[in-house]
């Protein structure tokens, strides 16, 4: 006769051992009834769903701790203080002068930066970076290219080759951003470094494909659902694509967070000269990755330090999301911001994106000296509001112009300086002109007091 | 029986007792799936399991000790393909809810297939939405009683295998997660070869959700729960022994189970099922 063992802890009684049983050994609330006709077919110990049955001896496995990625994270932070993870590497593309476009340079500073995996799916004025990674990819074999079903399907794959190790990217337009916001959501919460680019079109739904508008500002910062935080940059022209594509690359590996590159339609199709130094410098993660035999444990839940869901503990709540601010404060203290500010400044203009190439020629056409200054910002989150709070001058008028119906302008209104905004929604660049006008209209109206 | 001695413990986390309602069979899935694992050779390292939301989505994401990822609602095939693509020698696995990967990730679940990308899907087919307590998905029975059809559920359900064989699936199989038939240890050797099989693999569980679809069906125990499900299945070799017409009620078609390799093998013992 074997010994068959039922442990009360783990047996909740449901029953399917008396119906699985082919000699009725069990009774229906699993109470051992008859002992003697097992025949040792291990049925109940296979299919038992709590694997609450023992048949006789059983072969033991040690208890093995199982090492949390965050810990270990931590450690390769701290190691990364000493310099490990960066490198110089050639650049792919020739170095000197190129001819490119927004769309272009964002290519290859992906690139240069080291992508290994790109998933998109096709979507005016986004669709060209995806052309040129599948055909660099389809001659060489340093990446992997797919073309996916859907942008959901995208971020999917790209959040899971980021997990594999690779560093991986997408590109998309509104319509496709939207789509994404769930799972670049689910890239924050579980500390995933991926770059999305969204080259903007005017909306809203699929509004004009083929015109510029910067009306996701809001949706990038955010979008998903949750405090989710995650980087947000805006290019101005080709060679800051370029630039800030790989560092987008760079601070997703560094701090372990999807980062998003708004450029719009304009960008993205203006064909510019931007220089390649020839050498770039990039940051590899070290931390453990999918297949390094380490179990990691990744999931969407909240979840512990060592990756374990804590779906109702109000203290892991709490920590996970201060990890998150925590991490977001950190990356604020290096903003990526021009100020061209001065004290007896009397208008002050504020811009991101392509509007701030109009700003610059309308001050240059203006000719009005230290009148007037301008910032822009190229890191849109986190918000550089201490340093924007610190360059304008007391008595100076803050002018916000911008491609939509008001988004920058709510951020500005945080430092209470009375924001004059200067909206253009009729899916074109805003011309210098108007913002000559609004600047002069300013000045006729004298200073803030 | 070599099962008996397989060591399945080692595949499977300190996690217990399992989070899991009493009678619901997913404990079972879990220790099949390590059962097959541990057959086919493999290591945990070389083994990634993907999941997604739902009771099925905790099978792996909770219990199974291998590199796991616990992805959003309906989209665990796309991020499987992302890891796949990126490191081809690991063994990934799909494990999620029939409402996960068939109602609301059917978009991946149809172009994985096509792709034939070298992943092996099981979907737990509880046929219904289990955690979110019990409402009517695309897999549920015709008139079956859910919290979102109190008359009876008035669309039909979709044939997973069907689908997945139409778009050119190699290899999917439908079992039970209990004996069928004679063959006392149904499931395990046919998810060792959708384990083992190149190419795009499907592998259907039929698991009723015992608290949800059960109770509201006339069927709260497991006794009533195995009565239903031979009615509803039936080998497919045994399918060939039916010698009575198809019945013209829906309800009295049966569910063929088995490993299928193409959608005319499918479809010929799915007619004598009683299946359009």
């Amino acid at each position: 006769m074997v010994e068959i063992k039922i442990n009360p802890k783990l047996c909740k009684k449901c029953g399917w051992c008396a119906q699985f049983c082919p000699k009725k050994v069990f009774g229906p609330k699993g109470e051992i009834l008859n002992p003697t006709d097992c025949s040792k077919c291990g049925l109940c110990q296979l299919l038992c769903p709590e694997g609450a049955i023992l048949l006789g001896e059983q072969p033991r496995e040690h208890q093995r701790i199982i090492q949390s990625p965050d810990m270990l994270r931590q450690m390769v932070r701290e190691a990364g203080k000493f310099g490990l993870g960066w490198s110089i590497r050639r650049s792919l593309s020739e170095p000197g002068p190129c001819f490119i476009s927004g769309n272009g340079a964002c290519v290859r500073g992906a690139l240069d930066a080291g992508c290994r995996f790109y998933a998109g799916y096709p979507i005016t004025p986004a669709s060209e970076i995806m052309q040129d990674i599948a055909k660099k990819f389809g001659q060489s074999s340093q990446g992997v290219f797919i073309q996916m079903e859907d942008e959901i399907g995208s971020i999917g794959a790209v959040v899971g080759a980021s997990k594999a190790g690779a560093k991986a990217m997408t590109a998309t337009s509104g319509p496709g951003f939207s789509l994404m916001q769930e799972n670049i959501g689910y890239a924050v919460m579980t500390n995933t470094p991926c770059v999305i680019i969204n080259v903007q079109r005017a909306g809203p739904s699929t509004g004009q494909p083929t015109r510029p508008a910067f009306g996701d500002l809001m949706q990038a910062i955010w979008g998903c659902h949750g405090d989710s935080p995650k980087i947000v940059l805006a290019p101005t022209n080709a060679q800051e694509c370029y630039d800030l594509t790989i560092k987008a690359f760079n601070l997703a590996e560094i701090y372990l967070t999807p980062v998003v590159i708004l450029t719009d339609e304009t960008i993205a199709h203006l064909r510019e000269i931007i220089k390649i130094s020839g050498e770039v410098r990039s940051f590899k993660r070290t931390v453990p990755v999918f297949g390094d035999g380490q179990e990691l444990t990744v999931t969407g839940s909240t979840h512990y330090l060592n990756g374990l869901r804590a779906a109702s503990d109000p203290k892991a709540q709490q920590d996970l999301l201060d990890r998150l601010k925590e991490k977001m404060e950190r990356i604020g203290r290096h903003p990526i911001i021009d100020i061209n500010c001065h004290p007896e400044n009397e208008v002050v203009i504020i811009s991101c994106g392509f509007t701030a190439r109009s700003v610059a020629k309308a001050v240059y056409n203006l000719g009005l000296g230290k009148k007037i200054g301008t910032i822009v910002i190229k890191m849109l989150w986190p918000f550089p509001f201490n340093e924007i709070e610190a360059a304008i001058s007391r008595r100076a008028k803050v002018i916000v112009p911008e491609m939509n119906q008001g988004q920058l302008i709510h951020l500005i209104r945080e430092l209470n300086c009375d924001p004059i905004p200067l909206n253009q929604t009729n899916g074109l660049p805003i011309e210098p002109q108007s913002i000559q006008s609004a600047i002069k209209d300013c000045l006729r109206k004298g200073c803030r007091q | 029986m070599k099962e008996k001695n397989l060591n399945w413990l080692r595949w499977i986390k300190n996690g217990q007792p399992l989070h899991f309602c009493p009678g619901c069979q997913y404990g079972t899935i879990l220790r099949l799936l390590a059962c097959a694992l541990e057959k086919t050779g493999l290591e945990p390292a070389q083994v990634m399991a993907v999941s997604g939301i739902g009771c099925a989505g905790w099978i792996t994401d909770r219990y199974l000790k291998t590199d796991t990822l616990h992805t959003t609602h309906g989209r665990p095939i796309s991020y499987a393909t992302g890891i796949k693509l990126i490191r081809p020698e690991l063994t990934v696995i799909v494990v999620s809810g029939d409402g996960d990967l068939a109602t609301i990730g059917t978009n991946h679940l149809v172009h994985a297939a096509r792709r034939n990308i070298n992943l092996s899907v099981f979907c737990v087919n509880n046929f219904l939405y289990g955690m979110t307590g019990g409402q009517a998905g695309a897999t549920t029975p015709y008139g079956a009683i859910t919290a979102t059809t109190p008359q009876g559920n008035p669309e039909q359900p979709m044939d997973l295998i069907k689908l997945v064989l139409s778009l050119g699936c190699s290899m999917a199989s439908r079992y039970p997660a209990m004996p069928l038939g004679k063959s006392p240890y149904p499931a395990i050797d046919a998810i060792v070869k959708t384990i083992r099989h190149d190419g795009f693999s499907f592998f259907e569980f039929i698991s009723p959700c015992i608290t949800n679809f059960g109770r509201k069906n006339k069927m709260p125990n497991p006794k009533e729960l195995k009565e239903y499900l031979k009615n509803l299945l039936v080998r497919k070799e045994d399918v060939l022994q039916i010698t009575a017409e198809p019945a013209p009620n829906d309800n009295d078609n049966k569910l063929v189970c088995g490993t299928f390799k193409s959608l005319i093998e499918y479809l010929n013992f799915a007619k004598k099922g009683g299946q359009q």
